[in-house]
């Protein structure tokens, strides 16, 4: 395991949870006027800087965007966000229990596995 | 988490529908609109993200797929002439046009679009959940 692999769950767990915070922002104006919905990126962003070294990684910035989703009445989807947060939680669920299993793999090495 | 996506443009595409119902039962004794016209029911129409020759060739298999909205359209049937002479918008011959929302046929759409819906919703949380035990995978 190299730092790289765990400078990029630090950084995919980082957007992840800025997205889940930007959804409950969605959520919470659900019945604010002229509110867009605000989506964060990284993704792209972090495939690209995994070529690179850990100080490329460690600069990925997730970037905000308002969503272009195109709906008829443009009203915001509580249905769509809360699947957002859903998805957004499973995934992070998912780089927490990657990262956790690097730790322990830590734990074997140092031989404090009791 | 393919499946999430697909599953949300469903759930995306039939909420939309549902809204366009709505507004056709709404707009039933609908006589005028604004500009004049009589209101004719709103359909949505929706399709597959991707063409199928795309998706069958192989070329586009991590691309986002699922449907999504093509247009809204009229419905061409034919609206209700009511004979009702006293009425303000009544025509020389004392017939009144309604609009052509069909009582039977808007409700019937709007429970399928809501089966619709909710098949996409289980489909959403059979992602879920086996996600979440791919993520015991190894664990004692």
């Amino acid at each position: 395991m190299s730092d790289l692999t765990i400078a990029i769950l630090e950084k995919a767990v980082e957007g992840l949870d800025m997205r889940l915070r930007y959804t409950s922002q969605n959520i919470a104006n659900a019945s604010s006027n002229s509110y867009s919905s605000v989506k964060v990126s990284f993704e792209t962003a972090l495939v690209q800087a995994a070529q690179g070294s850990v100080l490329d990684v460690q600069n990925v910035a997730p970037r905000l965007e308002s969503d272009d989703r195109a709906d008829i009445s443009s009203e915001l989807r509580l249905d769509i966000e809360l699947a957002e947060a859903v998805q957004t939680s499973m995934r992070y669920s998912a780089m927490v229990e990657v990262l956790s299993r690097q730790m322990s793999l830590k734990r074997i090495a140092l031989g404090r596995n009791q | 988490m393919k499946v999430f996506e697909v599953a949300k443009s469903g759930m995306d595409v039939e909420w939309q529908r549902l809204t366009l119902i709505a507004e056709n039962l709404a707009n039933m004794n609908t006589v005028r609109t604004p500009d004049g016209d009589t209101y004719r029911a709103k359909r949505l129409l929706t399709g597959p993200d991707l063409a199928f020759d795309q998706v069958l060739s192989g070329a586009n298999l991590n691309s986002p797929a699922g449907v999504r909205v093509y247009s809204v359209e009229r419905s061409e049937s034919a609206p209700f002439k009511v004979n009702d002479p006293n009425h303000p918008y009544a025509d020389l011959e004392g017939n009144v046009i309604y609009s052509n929302v069909n009582h039977a046929e808007e409700m019937a759409l709007a429970l399928k679009t809501s089966r619709v819906y909710e098949a996409n919703m289980a489909m959403f949380s059979i992602a879920r959940q086996t996600y979440a035990s791919a993520l015991n995978i190894g664990r004692a």
